[in-house]
């Protein structure tokens, strides 16, 4: 027999309103945790859609251009070159400040070449970059290594290429390795090779005409990842692709605002649930406290009694809120129709920081009925029969 | 064993003009091993001078002394500790906790006490098997007889073995037979060694008293008996 036992005791007594006030708070937890996890798993999801877009950063040369416009009559613009891009410039991408969220960085150079007669565009890259920049891609065959290439659906057509077959390109033999599948982009259109068989092709040794980068953005945003390499390709012009998840984004802003707002108000609401029955419980208990204060309890041992059932029950709380909020993060997403893509798994951290957090939110509750006990007069107290 | 001392001791409840004085200006001393009743009209301020006695109730005025220590020069924590060590309550509505076992009431006072579970337990079965509750140990206050619950309360008392008990009114609640048994149970207890001072209005009882203190109006109106002196 010892504090402990009083206390599972007095659990046992007031089961009543002890699994009423489990209920306030398993139904906050719950509610926290799921809209918690539902904005985190969005965001995981949107992260995920963004990785699967492929390239999100644009690299151009730096380009100015001039009107050609004079009494109300225009001649279009001139534009020239204020910057030319080279393939080892971008090595400087590898300095900036979160240069560990940029996947691939694929250089590509851009060229007009006759093809039996036919003009057509030859674009040379870094193949290795395609599974990220280019992660849609399907190719009939393998991609081109040095001295071969890779047509576009429409350009095969045209060109009658076939895969496996040869070509002349400015009187060098290349082999076409493999044919892309449709992608009803301008990909179509396109021979494609090596980067350095492109320069050597172009005349455009270690030159480039634009390059994209693949950036992970859980870590950081997107604008601050432009600006970082702006600052160190000052010849180039960098855009991010921000357009395609930007209402997305805003959307999973407003959840997440939502979401801590919710949880805020919840977290509030069950302190003051909290604090009311336990207050309660202490009332119940004054001749009880009373006693004990008369027998020799310090009052660290009368804290300890009520502390310890707040503790007790807001574990179990914790406990099952967690799980139950997890069971309700994946039932929104299905409701929503994101559950295919993302689902939301236990998670040893988040669980700690939820039941750790819901016991210190149980805890600040306590205090006030806690000191009401401790102050107890046990002359005063006995008298409550 | 302990030695009590009163010294002018003196409790008002309220302040200003409405306060009114419980206990007036008291004075006397207890020797160890005494067995000593506080008599009195109701009113007279008998319970309330054994609950300062008790160090549950900060007096006044004046001192109440343990073998010289002075009980309320103690702090709040050291006065918790000191009556966990050294008294025992009767009280006079027995307070047993109703959702414990009469062996876990009799528990209590070991339950903040460093002592192995088993010790406890022992100690607990053998203040109930003293006070004739042997089989019984499982049962719930409401379970059982007035009379049980107030031997069960006195089991409570005596479990630490304290050299001092203080019973508040053992046997208001209990019929005749029943009285005298408690009565005959504190005397047996007494001539164990253990000092008792009990609060009764009944003749009857402070009769079998060793000692007794008669108080009227909060103030003392004769000391009689052994063990009990007063103190100039």
């Amino acid at each position: 027999m010892g504090s402990f036992d009083i206390i599972i005791r007095s659990l046992i007594r007031r089961k009543g309103k002890y699994v009423f006030l489990l209920m306030v708070m398993v139904l906050g937890v719950t509610i926290t945790t799921g809209l918690t996890g539902y904005s985190e798993a969005m965001n995981r999801e949107i992260n995920h859609k963004m990785e699967k877009y492929g390239a999100n950063i644009l690299i151009l040369p730096r380009m100015e251009s001039l009107p050609l416009t004079y009494g109300g009559i225009s001649l279009g613009s001139l534009s020239y070159e204020m910057g030319r891009l080279r393939h080892q410039d971008l090595g400087k991408i590898k300095t900036i400040k979160n240069s560990a969220n940029v996947a691939a960085v694929g250089s590509f150079l851009l060229g007009v070449v006759r093809v039996k007669g036919i003009p057509v565009l030859l674009c040379g890259m870094n193949l290795e970059t395609v599974p990220v920049l280019r992660p849609w891609w399907k190719v009939d065959g393998k991609l081109p290594e040095e001295r071969a290439l890779m047509a576009g659906s429409e350009a095969a057509r045209l060109l009658s290429l076939k895969r496996s077959g040869g070509i002349k390109v400015k009187r060098n033999n290349l082999q076409v390795t493999g044919i892309l599948k449709r992608t009803g982009s301008q990909d179509d259109n396109i021979l494609f090779t090596d980067l350095v068989t492109a320069q050597r092709l172009l005349n455009q040794p270690g030159m480039i005409s634009f390059a994209e980068a693949a950036a992970l953005c859980s870590g950081c945003p997107i604008e601050d990842m432009v600006q970082q390499i702006s600052s160190v390709l000052p010849m180039a012009r960098v855009s991010g692709i921000k357009q395609v998840i930007g209402t997305r984004m805003e959307s999973l802003a407003m959840i997440r605002t939502f979401a801590a707002g919710t949880s805020g108000v919840v977290a509030l609401l069950s302190l003051l649930v909290i604090t009311a029955v336990m207050m309660g419980n202490v009332r119940d208990r004054i001749a009880e406290l009373g006693l004990y204060r008369a027998i020799g309890f310090q009052k660290t041992h009368l804290a300890f009694l009520v502390m310890g059932e707040v503790f007790l029950v807001s574990l179990a709380a914790g406990l099952v809120g967690y799980g139950s909020g997890i069971l309700l993060a994946n039932g929104i997403m299905s409701i929503t129709g994101e559950g295919s893509a993302v689902r939301v798994f236990p998670d040893l951290f988040h669980g700690a920081v939820t039941i750790g957090a819901t016991i210190i939110v149980a805890l600040a509750a306590g205090i006030l009925p806690s000191r009401i006990a401790i102050r107890l007069d046990p002359v005063t107290a006995l008298r409550h029969l | 064993m302990t030695q009590i001392t009163v010294k002018n001791l003196s409790k008002k409840y309220g302040s200003g003009d409405s306060a009114v004085d419980a206990v007036k200006d008291i004075s006397f001393t207890l020797n160890a091993g005494c067995f000593v009743a506080i008599t009195g009209e109701s009113g007279s301020g008998k319970s309330t001078l054994l609950t300062v006695l008790g160090g549950m109730s900060r007096p006044s005025g004046g001192n109440v002394f343990y073998s010289g220590d002075d009980l309320y020069a103690m702090s709040e924590e050291e006065g918790a500790r000191f009556r966990n060590q050294n008294l025992g309550f009767v009280f006079q509505n027995f307070h047993l906790v109703p959702y414990l076992t009469l062996e876990e009431n009799v528990m209590l006072p070991l339950a903040i006490q460093k002592m192995r579970s088993f010790d406890k337990r022992q100690k607990a079965a053998e203040a109930l098997e003293r006070v004739g509750l042997g089989g019984k140990f499982t049962r719930l206050p409401s379970e059982v007889s007035g009379g049980e619950q107030e031997r069960a309360a006195i089991a409570r008392a005596i479990v630490h073995n304290p050299p001092l008990l203080l019973a508040d009114e053992p046997t208001g609640n209990l019929d005749s037979k029943t009285g005298k048994a408690i009565i005959d149970f504190f005397r047996d207890l007494n001539r164990d060694g253990m000092s008792i001072v009990m609060v009764t209005h009944s003749h009857e009882w402070s009769s079998r008293a060793a000692a007794r203190i008669f108080l009227a109006d909060g103030r003392i109106t004769g000391l009689e008996g052994d063990s009990l002196f007063p103190v100039a």
